[in-house]
């Protein structure tokens, strides 16, 4: 069992549909066996990944800022094509002037483009946040978006900036715009199931999705069990896609995970699943 | 006065819609010739700000009244912004028996405004 060293930069996204079926849990750990790896916890509205390295060091806190339009009343003369350009319908027309519904817009820019007036100006708004930690050889990243923010694409999309060597990133559940902004650009998509219809149903709409992107995957069975693991098991062989590794339905796991430890340091049988994950992906050239 | 309704069918003795910026169909009556013009809805398939589109689209059509069991909040600001009278149909009555109670003035105002139905 062997420590992975890579130095291309690869991207693996995981992802799940359901919460809590084990995305932090499998990518901080999977991030923890491979050698020089970058965290990036793009679960933005409640990034907890970071809590698993201990003793991690916080190198960097940048604020994020999204651009929306503010409007000049003088040299608006309400021609309205800022309002018929806006495909968000982030502007509407009252009085014969454009007004903003802020957390409609997405922040394209196209309203100050096509205004012929010059009265249309950008300003920023602070969405959130990105703390940048370091333990030892790996980076540690955490996209924390603002309270009251309505979408989390901006901020996700920062956060992937932070990229670097083998790159773990731990999507937010579901399979709306922000799981898309966080799986742009991975090489491989790792889908975190549980055995239960609950999780059978999410996972299927995340591999309508992962396909739609036409990125490969494989799955992660978590909470293992002999007895009921074919409802998963069964739809995985019925799409023919691997499945990569199986996590025991275990107390000792859920107890040392609540308690903010890494199966991977603690437990010897876990490390092994982990270690044979990223030995799995390395043998399939997605870590090479 | 003109009065804006949403609808699932393109018939005013159907019932109003229970939704509003994602109703299939738009109606505007005319309480001066009594005359109603149907509309498909244009932001029903929306991906976002639907009810400021929808909205929008009775302000265009410079509508008095507008008569819906709920409405987001975004669309009661554009409405209301532009003057529009908002108010809540009776569960039992059919759209135009809710209309002709708006012109007796017989309905209340509308109360119910939730916050929006967003999707990522």
């Amino acid at each position: 069992m062997g420590i992975i060293t890579v130095n291309k930069m690869k991207k693996i996204a995981v992802l799940s549909g359901k919460g809590g079926s084990g995305k932090t849990f499998v990518s901080t750990n999977l991030s923890n066996v491979i050698h020089s790896s970058t965290y990036l916890d793009c679960d933005v509205e409640e990034p907890n990944g970071y809590i698993f390295f201990e003793n991690n060091k916080l190198i960097a806190n940048n604020t994020v800022y999204r651009e929306i339009p503010t409007f000049d009343e003088e040299k608006c003369v309400g021609c309205r094509k800022c309002v018929d350009f806006c495909k968000f319908s982030a502007l509407a027309f009252i009085g014969n002037k454009p007004l903003l519904f802020d957390e409609v817009c997405h922040s394209c820019g196209g309203c100050e483009l096509v205004c012929e007036y010059g009265a249309i100006k950008n300003k920023k708004v602070d969405i959130g946040n990105i703390e940048i930690y370091e333990k030892g050889d790996k980076k540690i990243v955490s996209g924390k978006m603002k309270i009251g923010e309505a979408s989390a694409v901006n901020l996700i999309s920062e956060v992937l900036d932070q990229a670097r060597g083998t790159t773990i990133v731990d999507c937010p559940p579901g399979s709306a715009c922000s799981t898309m902004e966080a799986i742009k650009g991975a090489e491989f998509c790792i889908l975190v199931t549980e055995p239960t219809i609950f999780s059978l149903h999410n996972i299927q709409m995340i591999v309508e999705l992962v396909e739609l992107f036409n990125i490969p995957y494989g799955f992660v069975l978590n909470k293992s069990d002999e007895s009921i693991d074919y409802i998963i098991e069964d739809y995985i062989n019925s799409i023919d896609k691997p499945l990569l590794a199986k996590i025991p339905f275990s107390k000792d796991i859920a107890t040392q995970t609540a308690n903010g430890k890494l199966v991977s340091d603690n437990d010897p049988i876990a490390r092994d699943i982990f270690v044979s994950l990223a030995d799995d992906l390395e043998r399939k050239g997605i870590l090479k | 006065m003109k009065i804006g309704i949403a609808l699932m069918e393109k018939n005013i003795e159907k019932d109003i819609n229970q939704t509003f910026a994602r109703a299939p169909y738009f109606a505007i009556y005319n309480s001066d010739n009594k005359e109603v013009v149907y509309f498909d809805n244009a932001a029903k398939d929306a991906s976002g700000g639907a009810g400021v589109k929808a909205a929008q689209f009775f302000v265009d059509n410079n509508v008095d009244a507008i008569i819906a069991y709920r409405l987001g909040e975004n669309a009661v600001q554009v409405l209301t912004k532009s003057n529009i009278k908002l108010f809540a149909p009776r569960e039992e009555l059919t759209a135009i028996n809710n209309i002709n109670l708006l012109i007796d003035n017989e309905l209340n105002t509308l109360v119910d405004i939730h916050s929006g139905y967003h999707h990522g």
